[in-house]
């Protein structure tokens, strides 16, 4: 899931047709997965051993049920009768009248499943229907009907059902009548849910336009599209049903006797739990293996009524989760095993940040997808580096690998280094990276609302930095926020600084953001798109901040953008990305005026400049590649205007273009000549 | 914020009003009490002469009008088990249930919330299955026989506990373990899933990129977000445990709301069923006003508007 959101859309995994799988699925093949998945297999196998008790009672109950024999009464399980003429064996024993305990049992599975299955089918019917009629036609019917469920629900159920029974007396029929009353409204909130929804969609306004009437509509097409999520819901009533109907049994509420009910049945030995503990035991055991076999039984539905969900349930052994870890787990992971490396040796220590053809790979349902192949690059102190690339590039990616906030799973670090003043981040113990990332190197985010945490105070926020990293009290925190606040240019810092976020303009967010990134004087600053999500004048101002501060406090600066036009004026290097590669890099005016790689200049184009007369704003052709499919290569090469056969097998190496650039192209100094 | 209570105040009013009204009305129209107390194989004259007795031969609303007024001073008339007012009949009983579900529910709820947060951190390990088998167990338990298999178990095997009563500290341990069950596994199930969405949010990311502490960032930041669906439920789990209540008052003979209203039932005693529907109605009243002021203290933005 979460691979798919770093990604842009075009490049999410592939969900499988769901009536491809659903025309695939057999008896056969539902047999064959169910015997994979023995969770599922064993609620379905006591549900139908269940229901054939139920319903042949009869004749499967070893002994009639209410034949009483008070010779036998409170024998254990597997005792012989104690009239030698009959010598028959009591198997789960006897209760305190001497009656045969497994024969009660399977003639109480006949009234807890006919209470159940008959209160579902009256509660149901009953809540789909006004559900049905809510969602359809909306207005005062549908204010009532959900005043009703909220009411209802509301109250305690068990405490409405003693009372609706206390005023109209027991009995099977009562009994539904009350579950009936009782439960209908969680179908009516579904199904009105479900309804509103459907309404609006093609096949219901094509049938209202064709002259379908109302009930048609409803029975017809509205109807049939319910089934699925109301039969899961049925099922996991059923549960709730007999729960219920078992309590009041054993208060005494339930069906009188003399038919036998597990509730009744607990009640009854409870006198005797010292002395006979099974004749609470069994009974019991029935009612919760029923609820607990319902219950996953829903479960299991829910799951095989999802397409996608299914598709994965029938395609591949249980719980895949866990065998595809072990297939593809990271093979590198920065592991807290490994030696922390000297501070200077490894590195050259020269460099702010040195990061070293570093990779990172996704783990999706379909396969690894290579989202960063091999980055490199360096940044010093005071300096500012643009990387550049369209969404899915990988550059986001590549930063939050530096800083270490990637959501792993599903992206892992797979090779590479990040030498951030001499010491390698990717190998460093998690405490000492966390100390780093706090206190030395600082990210700011694109959306700065939803980037800070909506239940605290700015001022919370932001002082926090010292209370975690330094220690610092509370009351200092705040002063320290105030002071902060008031130099990134917030005003009226003192009374906003017990402002929450949603109180603060877009601009004045990110300069919340930007204070508390900078509270404890990072040496870098990474801004992932600091200014997409503001307006254009607030861009500028954001950015001014931004080049201000670098220059306050000589940190490093890297401006993650698409934007070209929005790092122009600060940058001092730029690497552009694309398909998780660095296809030029070098100084920024020279990138600016004669690019070297087709995309640099495609990405040029598409800018408006004020500084050069233009005749129309360009685009570059095509959409970015789907990770799961680089083109062969140069994975530029399909979109490319100066495409060559070469182009198409021989992935270009980073071309030195001169000192400080290089650009993995073919043809850069065709490129460079025809600037 | 003054004005929001006395809003929720007076509208909880009127629905106290309807149901009271309701509840009458059940009782006199749907039951005949007579009938009620007497049983249904009643001869028909020793119905007559309790009617006349007890005024339930006068037109209904004339019974309204006397029972209104009686509500309104507090008074439920006397219960036709006890034969003595029923409304402190069931005020005695309210401490003790008062007790058995707060305890029921400080143990379960940072219980769930813990467990229900560290299945959300790390989806898939064994606190996640836990979790998963918690909330399945919960919404399977047979209350009633719960706390039978724990008396056998903990009172009568291990003879650590009473199996009974109520007392000192040890009476309570069973009833509310057993009490328990349903709403840990549904507020863990509910944790959990408010806290995938929550920590999925950037302000997680944020937090990790300025290096606070896991702990901090799951208990502390995600967790303060997720409270809102949290409340919720706990609010609906504290009242459902009058459900619970029932059962396992009865099961450990503690005397509380849920074993009397039992007996009421079995007694047919149609004046402290009354009482105890006004004293139940108080006590949900009370609990969603507390969720809804819960909440408007929770988040910032129902705060300040």
């Amino acid at each position: 899931m979460t691979a798919s959101n770093q990604m842009t859309a075009g490049d999410g995994p592939a969900v499988p047709d769901p009536l491809e799988a659903a025309r695939g699925i057999t008896a056969r093949k539902l047999l064959r997965a169910l015997w994979r998945d023995k969770l599922m297999l064993f609620p379905l196998i006591f549900l139908a051993a269940l229901f054939v008790a139920a319903v042949g009672a009869d004749f499967l109950a070893p002994h009639d049920p209410l034949d009483q024999n008070l010779r036998s009464r409170n024998l254990p399980p597997m005792s012989m009768s104690a009239a030698e003429a009959e010598g028959f064996r009591y198997i789960l024993g006897a209760d305190p009248l001497g009656r045969d305990l497994l024969s009660r049992l399977i003639h109480g599975a006949r009234v807890s499943l006919a209470v159940g299955l008959a209160s579902v089918l009256a509660s149901g019917t009953l809540g789909v229907l006004l559900g049905l009629m809510a969602g359809y036609h909306r207005g005062w019917l549908d204010d009532l009907v959900m005043r009703g469920v909220d009411v209802l629900m509301g109250i305690p159920g068990l405490l409405l059902a003693l009372f609706i029974l206390f005023l109209v007396g027991t009995g099977f029929w009562n009994l539904v009548i009350v579950f009936a009353l009782t439960r209908w409204m969680i179908y009516a909130r579904v199904t009105r849910g479900l309804t509103l929804s459907f309404r609006e969609q093609p096949f219901v306004e094509g049938a209202q336009t064709i002259g379908c009437s109302d009930s048609r509509i409803i029975f017809h097409h509205i109807l049939p599209n319910l089934a699925s999520p109301i039969l899961v819901l049925a099922t996991l009533e059923v549960a709730i049903v007999i729960l219920a109907e078992a309590g009041l049994s054993f208060l005494g509420m339930g069906i009188q006797p003399p038919a036998p009910t597990w509730g009744r049945m607990v009640a009854e030995g409870r006198d005797y739990i010292t002395s006979a503990p099974w004749l609470i035991t069994f009974p019991g055991l029935a009612i919760l293996l029923t609820a607990l076999s319902l219950n996953l039984s829903s479960a299991w539905l829910r799951m095989v009524s999802d397409p996608v969900q299914r598709w994965r349930w029938f395609a591949s052994p249980p719980e895949p989760g866990r065998a595809t870890d072990a297939q593809i787990a990271p093979v590198y992971s920065g592991s807290i095993e490994m030696s922390e490396p000297a501070h200077t040796s490894a590195a050259n220590g020269h460099h702010l940040l040195e990061v070293n053809d570093l990779r990172v790979n996704f783990r999706t349902p379909e396969g690894m997808l290579n989202a960063v192949n091999g980055i490199s690059y360096t940044l010093d102190r005071g300096q500012t580096l643009a990387i550049l690339g369209e969404s899915g590039s990988g550059k986001t990616v590549s930063a939050e690998a530096v800083i270490g906030i990637l959501d792993s799973p599903p992206a892992f670090v797979t090779g590479g280094s990040v030498h951030f003043d001499g010491v390698d981040l990717l190998q460093v113990k998690p405490a000492r990276r966390r100390r780093l990332c706090g206190e030395r190197i600082a990210m700011i985010f694109q959306d700065p609302l939803s980037a800070l945490n909506p239940a605290y105070t700015v001022g919370s926020q932001i002082a926090a930095m010292f209370q975690e990293h330094r220690g610092t009290s509370k009351r200092e925190a705040t002063a320290k926020a105030i002071e902060l606040m008031d130099r990134v240019r917030i005003p009226s810092a003192p009374e906003r600084v017990n402002d929450y976020p949603h109180q603060f303009s877009g601009g004045m967010r990110q300069r919340v953001m930007i204070a508390s990134a900078i509270a404890l004087d990072p040496d870098l600053l990474i801004a992932d798109e600091p200014t997409t999500a503001l307006d254009v004048t607030i861009q500028a101002q954001i950015m001014e901040l931004l080049a201000e501060l670098q220059e306050e406090t000589g940190m490093g600066l890297i401006l993650i953008t698409h934007d070209l036009g929005v790092v122009a004026d600060v940058a001092d290097k730029v690497a552009v990305m694309y398909a998780g590669q660095i296809v030029e890099t070098g100084p920024i005016e020279e990138i600016y005026t004669r690019p070297a790689h087709p995309y640099t200049k495609g990405l040029l184009e598409s800018v408006p400049r004020v500084d050069e007369k233009m005749e129309s704003l360009q685009q570059i052709s095509g959409a970015p590649p789907n990770l799961r499919l680089i083109p062969s290569g140069c994975p530029f090469h399909p979109r490319c205007a100066y495409v060559i056969d070469r182009c198409s097998d021989e992935p270009p190496p980073l071309y030195e273009v001169s000192q400080e650039r290089s650009a993995a192209c073919h043809r850069f100094e065709d490129l460079l000549h025809a600037n | 914020m003054a004005r929001y209570v006395a809003r929720r105040l007076v509208q909880s009013l009127f629905v106290l009003v309807i149901v009271l009204t309701l509840v009458f009305f059940a009782g006199r129209v749907i039951g005949n009490p007579a009938v009620l107390i007497l049983g249904p194989e009643a001869r028909a004259d020793d119905v007559k002469t309790l009617e006349k007795r007890f005024g339930y031969d006068q037109p209904p609303l004339v019974q309204f009008g006397r029972y209104a007024r009686g509500v309104l001073s507090g008074d439920f008339g006397n219960s036709w088990w006890q034969l003595r007012p029923a409304l402190p009949m069931a005020l005695e009983r309210l401490p003790a249930t008062l007790k058995l579900a707060g305890v029921t529910m400080l143990f379960a709820l940072p219980l769930a919330m813990l467990l229900g947060s560290l299945a959300a951190w790390r989806p898939g390990s064994p606190v996640d299955k836990a979790v998963n088998v918690i909330s399945l167990t919960g919404a399977s338990a047979v209350d009633f026989w719960i706390g039978l298999m724990l008396i056998l178990l903990f009172a009568v095997q291990l003879r650590l506990l009473p199996t009974s009563g109520s007392g000192s500290l040890k009476f309570i341990i069973l009833p509310a373990l057993t009490l328990s069950l349903r709403p840990l596994g549904r507020v863990a199930q509910v944790t959990r899933s408010a806290m995938l969405d929550q920590l999925s949010k950037p302000y997680i990311k944020t937090a990790r990129a300025k290096g606070f502490r896991e702990r901090k960032i799951v208990l502390g930041q995600a967790l303060k977000n997720a409270f809102i669906p949290i409340i919720t439920l706990s609010g609906d789990e504290a009242i459902s445990t009058l459900n619970g209540a029932v059962v396992v008052e009865t099961v450990f003979a503690w005397p509380g709301l849920g074993l009397l209203i039992v007996s009421a039932v079995t007694n047919r005693d149609l004046p402290l069923i009354e009482a105890l529907v006004f004293v139940v109605a108080v006590m949900i009243i009370v609990t969603n006003l507390l969720v809804d002021l819960t909440y408007s203290y929770l988040d910032p933005k129902v705060r300040f508007g």
